[in-house]
């Protein structure tokens, strides 16, 4: 028989990949609407944020009833404490996405040159599926080169801010690009938050930050 | 970690032919709690028996290795009845004397030592009964037969008893097994002021309550000792493998 604390997990992980699904086809939305240049989507990815806000939520209940039933130690215990801090971070990055279209709204960027933010996101984004992933997966090895991917996104993230300081564009598309480059950014932290919250669930050591 | 009290060196243990402890090495610090923790088997009564010179106590029993109780190995340089003063002891089942008066039970170690000043015995009572929140319970018919208690009580009673003597170890083998949730409560609670008065080492089976207890736990298995740390590091980040898969309830 499958021991009880398996159920939890399976109800834990499904519950993370149905947020992950939610994130990937924001993410979509957000590619997208950078490629175009088109606002619009605000109404749709809030809404799709309150989902996902619905189902960190549900992990919380999962880990909470998991903690009063089973009264977990050890890897288990590790399990329900950093699922609801992945389920948080996963949370996280989904309003960071729609952060980056409420921006787009903001301001009318159709004379901007967003070459530098999209392949930003493209790599952020990879980071976060691939963090969850390890995460699900127990993975350490990609968790650490995770962490050590996320050196690369803050360097490009400095790049695009001095070219922007030191570059003739306007004012709009300075705003937009230097905002963008800042969310996508601190998407990636989250993704390497996740990582963080990986190498403990598989060790039982906390990495600092 | 503060200053060890009790210092276990080697510690092996047989009935007759068969091991049941196998050179166990333990410092236990003072003025704390310890749990010690195992399947069924594993060899834990066993040890805190041979603690207080029980083990000697039965047929085919043989033990080798040291028990230091500040610097003075029990085994050799103290006395039976010294060591049993000095390291008490509470079992599974509540055992009050079941001819004897609650009053009684709890100085019978006392007059055992040849104690009997009626003064200082009552005050051994008031006292050692209010430290088991047992006072208020039973001050009016200290007359009363201590088996007429029930079963928290008389748990309650016999730590009454067991500290009487001003132990400076107490042990507890699995203490709450046979009580309701109300009474194993209370006893929790008294373990973790017992220890500002000794160092306690208890024997559970019961995971969740070495967790809730214990400053320190230590794991044992087929009379090896496995593990031995800082109760939060053993329940969230076990070191060995088999710790890990006996406090997640994989076996055992």
């Amino acid at each position: 028989m499958e021991p009880n604390m398996e159920i939890y997990v399976k109800k834990i992980n499904s519950t993370l990949l149905e947020m992950t699904e939610l994130i990937e086809n924001i993410g979509d939305y957000v590619k997208a609407a950078l490629e175009e240049k088109k606002g619009g989507l605000l109404p749709l990815t809030t809404e799709m944020c309150k989902a996902a806000q619905l189902k960190e939520e549900k992990v919380l209940e999962i880990c909470v009833e998991a903690l009063i039933r089973m009264q977990p130690f050890a890897s288990d215990l590790r399990t329900l404490t950093t699922s609801m801090k992945v389920a948080y971070d996963i949370s996280r990055i989904c309003r960071y996405l729609r952060n980056i279209i409420e921006v787009m709204e903001e301001f009318n960027i159709s004379e901007c040159d967003v070459g530098d933010v999209l392949p930003l996101l493209k790599d952020a984004r990879a980071m976060v599926t691939s963090s969850i992933s390890s995460y699900i997966n127990r993975d350490l090895k990609t968790a650490k080169d995770l962490i050590k991917a996320d050196d690369s996104i803050d360097q490009r993230y400095r790049t695009i801010l001095r070219k922007l300081a030191t570059g003739e564009f306007n004012g709009t598309c300075i705003l937009f690009n230097g905002l963008t480059a800042r969310i996508i950014e601190r998407m990636a932290d989250h993704a390497c938050y996740i990582s963080y919250e990986t190498i403990y669930l598989v060790t039982g050591n906390r990495v600092e930050y | 970690m503060s200053e060890n009290k009790l210092k276990v060196e080697s510690l092996s243990a047989w009935f007759y032919e068969k091991q049941v402890l196998n050179q166990v090495s333990l410092d236990f610090p003072d003025k704390k709690v310890i749990a010690i923790i195992g399947p069924s088997g594993c060899g834990k009564t066993t040890f805190i028996r041979c603690l207080n010179r029980m083990h000697e106590l039965t047929p085919g029993a043989k033990v080798k290795g040291r028990v230091v109780l500040d610097g003075k190995d029990i085994y050799t340089e103290m006395d039976a009845m010294e060591v049993r003063r000095k390291i008490g002891m509470v079992f599974q089942k509540p055992n009050p004397f079941p001819n004897m008066s609650i009053y009684d039970n709890v100085v019978a170690g006392l007059k055992l030592m040849g104690i009997r000043d009626k003064n200082l015995l009552d005050k051994v009572v008031e006292s050692k009964l209010r430290e088991v929140g047992l006072w208020d319970e039973v001050s009016d018919d200290l007359k009363r037969s201590g088996a007429q208690l029930s079963g928290g009580q008389q748990q309650r009673l016999c730590i009454a008893r067991a500290l009487a003597t001003d132990p400076e170890v107490l042990l507890m083998d699995e203490p709450t097994s046979s009580l309701d949730p109300s009474s194993t409560a209370k006893i929790e609670s008294l373990v973790r002021v017992l220890k500002n008065h000794a160092t306690v080492i208890i024997i559970t089976h019961n995971v969740q309550q070495a967790a809730r207890v214990s400053d320190y736990t230590a794991f044992l298995y087929l009379g090896d000792l496995i593990e031995f740390g800082e109760t939060k590091k053993v329940f969230e980040s076990p070191k060995n493998p088999l710790t890990e898969k006996y406090v997640t309830g994989r076996f055992g």
